[in-house]
């Protein structure tokens, strides 16, 4: 009765060293010093399948051995005479120097006492050396079995445990290796597309700038092809850099209510302008509800449309082009839109189709060799569209044309979001006077902005970096920024962070004019307070455009300094361009416009003095107030402005009658002039005398 | 040699009196006295240049004396430099390169080794040393200490004196051991479910000194308290069940404040325990006992017996008292019996080293363990 107390005793000892851990060697250690001790043995091992436990495996590892001396070797083949000798029913003990593996034994220094072998079961097993052969007895060894097994369970999920976590580190490993090269991609990139774009700013710049010279018809044909090549150049490097993005995961959508119609009838437009030396007629169709907005990512879908007109009027040289848009149905709060872009050109070969969207992939014929593109365009559009969980189709006949049509559904918004920016047709001012600081290093591109401003009619300050920025804006009050990312002593952003914090300047629009085109670069600007971008290198009317636009959206919010000054722009120009694309360059709407305008002028201008005269007011806000979009329409966005001004001085208790008559009588000034240009310079009628 | 003087330098000109040749090592066992000036005692012998060892111990064994001062000098020939490691309290200690050691031609080596017997993981560094050395060295050896069981600087090396530290003395014999004690089980089995080296905290689930205190009362007949735990303790120590031998007797020295049992050695969690229980006379006839095995085994070579070491547990020497010589005369009259010019000679230890035999290193309590040095 007490020895079998003590040989349980004995065995539930060595049962809970078992698993603790998930660690196979440490479990085999505990196990093995125990199981040592206990059975006063000198030497123990556990050898493994390298390929964890299995049948019949072709060579096997030491996992443990103790005393750890003893292993001189740690691998056996199936070969091996222990292997042979390993038996899978019966426990066997030999003398050491009798054994049929002694070369092994003798190559560990087990030299003397008995040794034991045990399978612990498949693919593994466990060698025991003690100096008695009662260390060894058969009861003792087949007390032990039960527990052998458990024993080898327990280390064969030790094993496993070890295999998925090694399987894990190299994928994490691989995963970090990835990353890095990822983010080494994109760095150059991004650099790749800065050194490039710099140089091409000035180049393409410089093209619009000699295009305004006298040239004759020679030099006109150079720079057309000048401006060709290097618009297929940009385009190349916009679609190159677009498909490793997408590529790389790194194009995220940014949904914002916009104007689906207005965002369509500005590409109408531009495209016109675009191909108007080709004998092809743009047309725009649109079945959209009234005061219907749609929430998506509006600059992206422009780049889908973008694409799809390009690559139309690449390959049509005569007939149409047609953009159309549809709402097939609503449901809820979601539209299902249809637009197509179909054209009459070339077409696509029908075994070509499959493959159009595929990446490298052209499905037609260049008309001339600059049109052969890279094969990216049409790829992007589908990447685009998929983020966007739309799709897109092509139908095509050879010599016919083709039709690419898009279904898209887009969440829908009630209110009507703010129109987009009507391209302004060259020759327009609405920039002038205005007080531009332009942060660029580059003297190609200082050179380049200045001129350009200076063709705006803006009044620029070119500095070299973003310090000399700062520095600036602490002395004066700025209309708009333009500043480059990349400078030396300190970058645009840290400088628009430091604008932005206090100062003058502390609510001027900052527009980035940056050779960074990478998305992740835009939101570094955005988060240090930048207002916009525009990529180098740009066409002017982009950046007036741009500009445009956030001068506008700056409208003073009650903030002196912000309002621009009627006198502080003199020299601002009528511009006719919003007529013109309302009217769609209709010559005799926008001459009755101006004759209504001159014939509101004496009119306002009297009711104007007599409410000063009278101290009226709210009659001199309604004046002032009706008066307000006639000076839009002609483009006097600055006289807009000072009327909002002379709008809110109306609103103070008690206004400022000595303010306000000073701002009426400069706003009067100023319409007095417009009244004088457009009758000398605009109007095909005889001033009324 | 035994040296009866507690002034240094009687010991020291004693010792240098000694002729020392190359691989000569002095291992010295020094009786515990306040007297004894041995950081002086180290300075003179590593002015003479004399390469030696020592520990400091509650008692030291001549023939059949036990002394309780003056120094037991053995001079014994290595087989390499000693090894002296030191910080052993501290995890993650360094291992000197041991291979090394015993990279001289293939012939029998004895470690005698001498270890601060205070320190609470003895037992660890035990089965490291036979992971690097394995069954191919024969161990014997024992804890150095006071008698207090205050842990104090208690080893001797030419670098000073040194607590939480081990010394290993290579040395040129074959050794045969006889490891006994003699206890028998009175209670048990009993398991250790909660243990953190060398303290029980849990015996069978519950505290451990409640359980313990519930089995001694019944056969001592005396109420147990922290107090007087050590003299009632004394009489029962643990074992630890080993197959084909005695059980590892653990001494349990001491409850502390979570009422868990501190002993002399490590007892790891869900070991399984008996209560022993000795007496004088089975304590006597082990002693007999082992010094039969290690001669019983010298019997079967023919080389002579060249030293006789004794590492003899204080524990048994407090519980055998007057006794105590008895133990030593059956093993001193058997030495003699066997070869009469080798004296036995060792020392009290707290805790003794050796294999059981020729297998795994272990660390006892309460038991004799006899080497006869061929």
């Amino acid at each position: 009765m007490d020895k079998i107390v003590r040989e349980i005793s004995d065995l539930y000892e060595l049962s809970l060293t078992i698993g603790a851990g998930l660690d196979a060697y440490s479990n085999c250690e505990q196990f093995l010093s125990v199981l040592l001790a206990r059975r006063n043995l000198a030497y123990g091992a556990v050898w493994v399948a390298e390929q964890g436990l299995q049948r019949q495996p072709n060579a096997y590892q030491l996992l443990c051995a103790r005393p750890a001396c003893k292993a001189a070797q740690v691998k056996l083949s199936a070969l091996d005479p222990i292997i042979a000798a390993l038996d899978q029913d019966t426990i066997q003990v030999w003398a050491a120097e009798e054994a049929p593996f002694s070369g092994f034994l003798k190559a560990n220094q087990i030299n003397k006492g008995y040794v034991a072998l045990l399978l612990l079961g498949p693919g593994a097993f466990m060698l025991l050396q003690g100096a008695s052969e009662a260390a060894l007895s058969d009861r003792s060894l087949r007390q032990l079995r039960p527990v052998l097994k458990k024993f080898a369970v327990a280390i064969e999920g030790c094993m496993a445990h070890e295999r998925l976590r090694e399987e894990t580190r190299q994928r994490k490993v691989a995963q970090e290796e990835a990353e890095v090269a990822r983010r080494a991609q994109q760095q150059f990139l991004a650099n790749v597309s800065h050194e490039i774009r710099t140089p091409m700013n000035a180049m393409l710049g410089m093209v619009h700038l000699l295009r305004d010279t006298n040239l004759d018809s020679h030099q006109q044909e150079y720079l057309n092809v000048m401006r060709f090549a290097s618009d297929n150049l940009m385009d190349l490097i916009n679609n190159i850099l677009d498909a490793s993005k997408i590529e790389a995961g790194e194009v995220v959508l940014d949904p914002k209510p916009f104007d689906l119609h207005g965002l369509f009838s500005g590409l109408h437009q531009s495209w016109q302008l675009r191909i108007k030396d080709k004998p092809v007629q743009v047309r725009y169709e649109h079945d959209l509800p009234e005061s219907t907005s749609f929430i998506g990512d509006s600059m992206r879908l422009q780049q889908i449309m973008n694409n799809l007109l390009n690559n139309a009027s690449k390959f049509t040289e005569s007939g149409t082009i047609s953009l159309s848009v549809c709402m097939l149905s609503q449901r809820g709060d979601k539209a299902d839109l249809q637009i197509k872009v179909g054209d009459t050109g070339q077409g696509i070969e029908e075994e070509h189709l499959p493959h159009i969207f595929d990446q490298f992939k052209q499905g037609r014929k260049a008309v001339g060799q600059g049109h052969a593109g890279t094969g990216l365009g049409l790829s992007i559009v589908r990447e685009l569209l998929a983020l966007m969980d739309g799709v897109i189709s092509v139908e095509s006949e050879p010599g016919a044309g083709s039709v690419f049509t898009i279904d898209l559904t887009l969440p829908v918004q009630k209110q009507v979001a703010k129109a987009p920016v009507a391209p302004v047709p060259a020759g327009q001012n609405q920039l002038s006077g205005i007080n531009v600081l332009v942060a660029e290093d580059n003297r190609m591109n200082q050179k380049l902005v200045e001129r350009i401003l200076e063709k705006f009619g803006c009044e620029a300050e070119i500095v070299p970096d973003g310090l000399e920025a700062i520095r600036r804006c602490s002395h004066k009050k700025y209309d708009i920024i333009l500043m480059d990312i990349h400078m030396p002593k300190m970058d645009g952003l840290e400088a628009s962070k430091r604008i932005r914090v206090s100062g003058r300047n502390k609510k001027t629009p900052i527009v980035a004019l940056t050779a960074a085109a990478l998305l992740e670069e835009r939101n570094h600007g955005l988060a240090s307070g930048m207002n916009d971008f525009v990529t180098k290198p740009f066409a002017p009317d982009l950046l007036k455009r741009v500009m445009i636009k956030w001068l506008e959206d700056t409208a003073p919010q009650g903030e002196e300094d912000h309002a621009p000054k009627a006198e502080e722009s003199p020299a601002e120009q009528i511009d006719l361009s919003y007529l013109h694309a309302m009217s769609g360059g209709d010559e005799a709407f926008i001459q009755d416009m101006i004759q209504t305008f001159l014939k509101e002028i004496p009119e306002m201008i009297q009711q104007v003095e007599a409410n000063l005269q009278g101290r009226r007011p709210e009659a001199l806000y309604s004046v002032v107030h009706k008066f307000k979009p006639s000076l839009s329409m002609l483009g006097l966005k600055q006289q807009e402005k000072a009327c909002a001004k002379i709008e809110r001085m109306t609103k103070e208790s008690p206004p400022d009658w000595s303010a306000l008559q000073s701002a009426c009588h400069k706003l009067l000034s100023v319409i007095g002039k417009a009244q004088h240009d457009l009758q000398h310079h605009y109007s095909k009628i005889p001033e009324e005398r | 040699m035994y040296i009866q003087s507690d002034d240094y330098n009687v010991i020291a000109d004693t010792i240098l009196r000694q002729e020392i040749r190359p691989h000569d090592l002095m291992v010295l066992l020094v009786a515990e006295s306040d007297a004894l000036d041995a950081e002086a005692l180290i300075e003179r012998l590593n002015k003479a240049e004399v390469p030696f060892i020592g520990g400091v111990f509650p008692g030291v064994i001549h023939n059949s004396k036990l002394y309780k001062q003056g120094v037991v000098a053995k001079k014994l020939q290595a087989i390499a430099p000693p090894v002296i490691m030191s910080g052993l309290n501290t995890p993650g200690y360094n291992w000197p390169d041991l291979k090394t050691v015993l990279s001289g031609p293939a012939k029998p080596v004895t470690a005698w080794i001498m270890i601060d017997g205070l320190m609470s993981n003895i037992a660890h560094f035990l089965s490291g040393l036979y992971d690097r050395l394995g069954d191919q060295v024969n161990f014997i050896g024992g804890g150095a200490g006071s008698l207090s069981l205050k842990q104090q600087p208690c080893l001797l090396t030419p670098d000073g004196l040194f607590q939480d530290a081990a010394v290993i003395a290579f040395l040129d014999y074959d050794t045969h051991l006889g490891v006994k004690h003699g206890w028998k089980r009175l209670a048990g089995p009993i398991v250790a479910t909660r243990t953190s080296q060398n303290v029980i905290y849990e015996l069978n689930w519950e505290e451990a000194f409640s359980v313990y205190k519930n089995y001694i009362e019944k056969d001592c007949g005396c109420s147990i308290t922290k107090d007087n735990f050590f003299e009632v303790a004394k009489g029962y120590p643990f074992g630890i069940y080993k197959s084909n031998a005695e059980e590892v007797v653990r001494d349990p020295i001491a409850v502390n404040n979570e009422g868990g049992l501190v002993c002399v050695g490590e007892v790891p969690e869900n070991t399984v325990l008996n209560i022993m229980k000795g007496t004088a006379d089975n304590l006597i006839t082990s002693a007999a006992e082992a010094v039969e095995e290690t001669l019983s085994r010298s019997q079967t070579t023919q080389a002579m017996v060249r030293h006789t070491m004794v590492v003899d547990c204080v524990s048994r020497a407090l519980f055998l008292e007057d006794r105590h010589e008895e133990e030593l005369e059956q093993i001193n009259k058997r030495i003699k019996a066997v070869r009469s010019e080798v004296s036995p000679q060792g020392m009290l230890s707290l805790g003794e080293i050796s294999s059981y035999g020729e297998g795994y290193l272990e660390f006892f309590n309460k038991t004799i363990v006899i080497g006869s040095l061929y």
